[in-house]
């Protein structure tokens, strides 16, 4: 820490990189990975649609608008065809037919501004199953807003993106919670105990691995009854997902353990008297708790994608229950590919989140290694 | 002179299998192979030989905690004699509070994620021997005693150097009181300026405290500096045992004469004339038939060869396993324990 000594923070509590914990002086080293940081924030921003998803979407994942199919995205505008500026607006639509295909047509009509108003009164929802209300962060003064346009059926693209963000990212914590539990346990075992355990555990898990993914997961979620509720399906799928990721937990797990149990100090604190129970809570736990969090994130787009890939080929979740990969779903025939191409932006969500825990991943891998400079 | 500790034909063999294509390979390295000896009460017994001749092991077994696959280790603490051999892990737990082991690395043997208040209270709150503020006096206590202060207790292992790590950990080997120290190298990681205040300190608790040492090096000079008595050791067994200066001025092993014969001198005129042995150390897993050492002495003969020479006592206190240790005039290092009691 000593190349941060000069740059101290001019207010705030004073740096004791002596008397810093462990915890301490990983958060001070990921600071000042730009990256992972810009990671976080993104996160942070998915993470607070995930939970205000109804707040933020200006209208109700089902709502259809039939002046509006398959329209595409509205742009906000301050400058309006005159010149003159104005708050946030959205040009208004007006539908035409095409004479020749009949094929109806949205039509934009500069001359006339739909301005955006904050905190607006649209559908109802029961937010978080509490208490019910109305209330939306935005809407569009005099008609509507499709910030990210419609599908065939006129549902709002943007809102059921925000609703597709808490599915998607809960599935992805769900997975990776239950991957964590089956991974630590059985890599814990294995490490511990060695022998033929460990052998037996280690053999199972690469033939788990050696398994194509893809027609696993497509095998095994069609092995799902076809009358459950999409509710049934969607916790069955999180679990179908970590039953996969927990093998390189696991592994992780096995292989710290092994070697810590060698480690200088952990012989020194059996030496100390440390019971068995004592031994693991107070020093090899804590000496890989950093390592499994850094896996834990890295990780974490695997799960993600891997329900979007399951969803995508249809097998996954289903609708009514959105996640991003159901929303790509819909993108799925050449017609979509060539008169909606916005119904590929959810693909952008995905992208976006891998790549954030993936800087994230990175940066707490570098901050968790104590022989980084 | 009265036995603190004993080791009796103790035997650490290591089974090590190799897979391969062709089917699995079973070697057993004899890591240490039937090693006799007594550590006195109040001595500092040390004990030398090259890398890989099982010293670190021997050290570890005699404290049990890498386990013995043969012989006995009898501890003599509290007046009565404890095999530790015969002891459940409870029980040996409770014995360890007697027994200590003083680490080669102090980087590595000191959890990072703990404060040194932490680290040295260990030993205690693990055995449920002290707490509140009887516990926070005795760890002050100590870190005083190992030259740091009270205000270094809230520190992390990170923010010392090397020598104040080893202090730590020092602290933490004698926090329980313990009456023996395996002692594994304890500076050889260290900065040769700093090496020396750390063997004084251990001298010092040594004569505070009453404590037994076996002190494991590699480094001759810390050995003659540190020891009244050193083992040498090869090949997992040991083939000279005598007081130091006796050791140093003359001999009696062929492999003695050629450690001693390697100590840097401190000054830059003297030539040096160290005796290089033939060849690599042979393998531990496939030691070679008559004397260990046969393959690699300039005075082995036939006998050499074909008899396993036993540890015998040739002069009172001065124990040699060599079939012609009687009759070879084998040259020490006297210059060095000329300088080195100078220095003293």
């Amino acid at each position: 820490m000593s190349a941060d000594a000069p740059a101290l923070p001019a207010s705030g509590p004073i740096r004791r990189p002596d008397a810093a914990t462990q915890w301490q002086l990983m958060w001070w080293r990921f600071r000042r990975h730009h990256m992972a940081l810009i990671g976080l924030s993104v996160l942070g921003l998915l993470l607070l649609i995930s939970v205000f998803a109804e707040f933020i979407a200006p209208y109700a994942p089902a709502t259809r608008n039939t002046r509006y199919l398959a329209g595409p995205p509205m742009g906000l505008h301050i400058i309006a065809a005159d010149g003159s500026v104005h708050a946030p607006f959205v040009h208004a639509r007006a539908n035409r037919r095409d004479p020749v295909t009949l094929r109806l047509l949205s039509v934009v009509d500069e001359t006339r501004q739909w301005p955006i108003e904050l905190f607006v009164r649209g559908d109802t929802y029961r937010m978080w199953g509490l208490f019910e209300t109305n209330l939306h962060l935005f809407g569009a003064h005099g008609g509507f807003v499709h910030l990210f346009g419609t599908d065939n059926l006129g549902r709002d693209l943007f809102s059921r993106t925000m609703y597709a963000t808490r599915v998607s990212l809960s599935v992805g914590l769900i997975g990776v919670a239950a991957a964590f539990v089956l991974g630590a346990i059985i890599g814990g075992i294995a490490g511990y105990f060695g022998g033929a355990i460990d052998v037996f555990v280690m053999r199972l898990i690469e033939f788990i691995r050696s398994i194509p993914t893809l027609p696993l997961w497509l095998s095994l979620s069609a092995a799902l009854p076809r009358d459950w509720t999409s509710l049934q399906i969607y916790v069955a799928v999180t679990f179908l997902l970590a039953l996969i990721g927990w093998t390189h937990l696991a592994r992780t797990v096995r292989g710290k353990l092994l070697a810590l149990r060698e480690e200088d100090f952990v012989v020194a604190a059996r030496l100390a008297g440390c019971t068995d129970a004592r031994l693991i809570g107070r020093h090899l736990l804590p000496a890989f708790l950093s390592y499994l969090i850094v896996d834990l994130t890295i990780s974490f787009p695997e799960i993600l994608l891997a329900e979007t890939s399951l969803s995508f080929l249809g097998l996954g979740l289903r609708e009514p229950i959105e996640s991003w990969g159901v929303l790509l779903y819909a993108g799925q025939n050449i017609r979509s590919l060539a008169h909606l191409p916005w119904l590929l932006i959810p693909g952008l969500f995905v992208i976006v989140a891998a790549l954030a825990f993936n800087f994230v991943g990175d940066g707490m891998r570098d901050a968790a290694d104590p022989y980084a400079k | 002179m009265t036995a603190l500790l004993e080791l009796d034909r103790l035997e650490v063999h290591f089974r090590v299998v190799q897979q391969a294509l062709t089917g699995r390979v079973t070697s057993v390295v004899r890591a240490v192979d039937g090693v006799s000896l007594t550590v006195g009460k109040g001595e500092t017994l040390g004990l030398v030989g090259e890398s890989g001749s099982g010293k670190t092991t021997l050290g570890r077994a005699a404290l049990r905690v890498v386990e013995p696959t043969g012989g006995r280790v009898v501890f003599h603490g509290n007046g009565s004699a404890v095999e530790l051999g015969t002891l459940d892990r409870a029980a040996l737990r409770r014995m360890w509070r007697h027994m200590q082991l003083i680490f080669q690395d102090p980087y590595a043997s000191l959890n990072p994620r703990m404060t040194v208040r932490d680290i040295i209270g260990e030993p205690l709150i693990a055995n449920r021997l002290a707490r509140g503020a009887e516990l926070d006096s005795r760890v002050a206590d100590m870190i005083r005693r190992v030259g740091l202060s009270t205000e270094h207790l809230s520190r992390y292992p990170h923010s010392f150097s090397g020598g104040q790590r080893q202090r730590i950990a020092i602290a933490r080997a004698l926090v329980l009181h313990p009456q023996f120290i395996v002692c594994d190298e304890p500076v050889s990681a260290l900065d040769v300026s700093i090496q020396a205040q750390i063997l004084n300190l251990l001298k010092e608790l040594q004569k505070e405290l009453g404590l037994t040492y076996l002190f494991i090096a590699h480094d001759l000079a810390a050995v003659a500096y540190a020891s009244d008595r050193v083992a040498v050791m090869y090949l997992g067994q040991i083939v000279e045992l005598a007081p130091t200066t006796r050791l140093y001025e003359a001999p009696l092993h062929p492999y003695s004469e050629a450690l001693l014969s390697a100590i840097p001198v401190a000054d830059p005129d003297r030539e040096m004339q160290p005796i290089l042995l033939k060849g690599e150390r042979p393998d531990p897993a496939n030691p070679p038939a008559g004397c260990r050492f046969h393959t690699r002495c300039r005075y082995a003969d036939e006998i050499c060869r074909s008899v396993m020479p036993t540890l015998d006592e040739l002069e009172p206190g001065r124990w040699v396993a060599c079939h012609h240790a009687a009759r070879l005039e084998l040259s020490g290092a006297r210059d060095h324990i000329v300088t080195m009691e100078a220095t003293r």
